[in-house]
């Protein structure tokens, strides 16, 4: 209990300096949500009860795949272990800067910055906005160079657009 | 007319950039350690977004902001040198000679937050470049240096090369390239600040690197209402923490 408390404590702190919470725009329920929901295994399910955000996962590896998730409130972290392959995708509900804590130069850049799919350090990455938080994909290959899964982009992209909520705490 | 005046004032401006370019301190940071008697020592650093060679491309000059403060340095132990892998001795392009040469080893640390790569980067003044910093190790001895834990958290994900640990802070610290077969850490532990993660290496899956560890920060700056998730200049909290680490208060 004390433990639980001066972690909950350092964390307000942390958080308080200059980032905090963001707020979740959940999308209206609709019957193919909760048909998603429903079919989601019950070991994933559990996995994620606690987490309040929107879990997102790609349609057709939810059943299938041999899956590791990390979750905690205000984030978490699924590995998708593919042939060959890792990918993660995950989603956090933390911000850390706010505008008025960088440069005007630096506010620009990232005013223009567009979601992209790009090849860096042999993986192929995306991060994006949705439901009003965050959200990152990530997938690394055995074979850097050979594998066309991470040396273009559209593997990722075919995944990103199968993206369907999975579960989640309003 | 227009033409001599244009052409004088490209003069002016690339003599400006020479000078500029020619200007570059090295900072130096004096420090003590105790090893039965007290030794002076001394440790230099470029300051951030100086990139070397200048050619390497445009870092973020002027930006000393430290993003991550009260981080724990990466690397265990010093000594540990953050310059470049691509454009050092030995690189892909550097200067002709062996990725293990001596000099590679040695002070100043040189930044290379931006360094030209081919993928967008929105924080790089050119839109692209290398999204961390590349830190060598206090020798080229493969599997020999812990990389360690910068803010307490949780191990997010470990793949075929990469650890990845959500600090506290909600901050996302990436190690790449170390011993697969050395990781203290398994996905979801809770870690503390300070404690071993894997030793450095070569591993980029089935493909080798040189022999050292990409660090890297991704946080979330709220834009206009929108969050937007960014890979940070580390440089400035690095050189922090390794102050602290020299000092023994690491």
């Amino acid at each position: 209990m004390k433990k639980t408390l001066i972690s909950l404590i350092t964390l307000v702190v942390i958080l308080s300096a200059n980032g905090g919470i963001l707020s979740v725009q959940w999308p209206q329920k609709s019957s193919v949500q909760e048909k998603i929901q429903k079919d989601t295994p019950t070991v994933l399910k559990d996995k994620i009860k606690d987490v309040k955000l929107p879990v997102l996962l790609p349609k057709s590896y939810i059943v299938k795949q041999k899956m590791s998730v990390v979750a905690e409130k205000n984030y978490y972290a699924i590995t998708i272990f593919l042939k060959g392959a890792n990918l993660m995708i995950s989603g956090d509900k933390t911000y850390q800067m706010q505008m008025k804590d960088i440069d005007k130069k630096s506010q620009k850049m990232l005013k223009q910055s567009r979601q992209e799919f790009i090849n860096a350090e042999g993986m192929m990455i995306t991060d994006f906005s949705r439901y009003g938080v965050n959200y990152s994909m990530q997938l690394e290959c055995d074979e850097v160079e050979r594998d066309k899964r991470c040396s273009d982009d559209k593997f990722l992209r075919e995944i990103y657009r199968q993206l369907v909520i999975v579960g989640g705490r309003r | 007319m227009r033409l001599y005046l244009t052409l004088i004032l490209v003069l002016l401006l690339s003599s400006c950039a020479k000078t500029k370019d020619k200007k570059v301190k090295t900072i130096t940071y004096q420090y003590q350690q105790h090893h039965g008697s007290i030794k002076s020592k001394r440790f230099s650093y470029t300051p951030a977004g100086v990139l070397s060679p200048p050619s390497s491309g445009q870092g973020r000059y002027g930006d000393n902001y430290i993003y991550a403060p009260h981080i724990r340095f990466p690397i265990e132990n010093a000594p540990a040198y953050i310059n470049s892998q691509v454009y050092g001795i030995g690189g892909m392009n550097g200067k002709a000679g062996k990725l293990c040469d001596i000099r590679n080893y040695q002070y100043p640390w040189h930044d290379n937050f931006c360094e030209e790569r081919g993928w967008g980067m929105p924080l790089c003044p050119t839109g692209k470049g290398h999204q961390g910093v590349d830190i060598r190790t206090a020798t080229c001895a493969k599997k020999r240096y812990y990389a360690v834990a910068v803010e307490s958290g949780r191990i997010s994900y470990i793949g075929k090369y990469t650890v990845s640990l959500r600090g506290n802070s909600g901050r996302k610290y990436r190690y790449l390239h170390l011993d697969s077969n050395s990781l203290q850490v398994s996905r979801g532990q809770y870690v503390r600040r300070g404690q071993r993660i894997g030793l450095v290496s070569d591993n980029m899956g089935r493909t080798k690197t040189s022999i050292h560890l990409h660090f890297d920060m991704k946080q979330t700056i709220v834009i206009d209402g929108i969050p937007k998730q960014v890979y940070v200049p580390p440089y400035s909290s690095l050189v922090d923490a390794y102050k602290r680490l020299l000092s023994g208060r690491p």
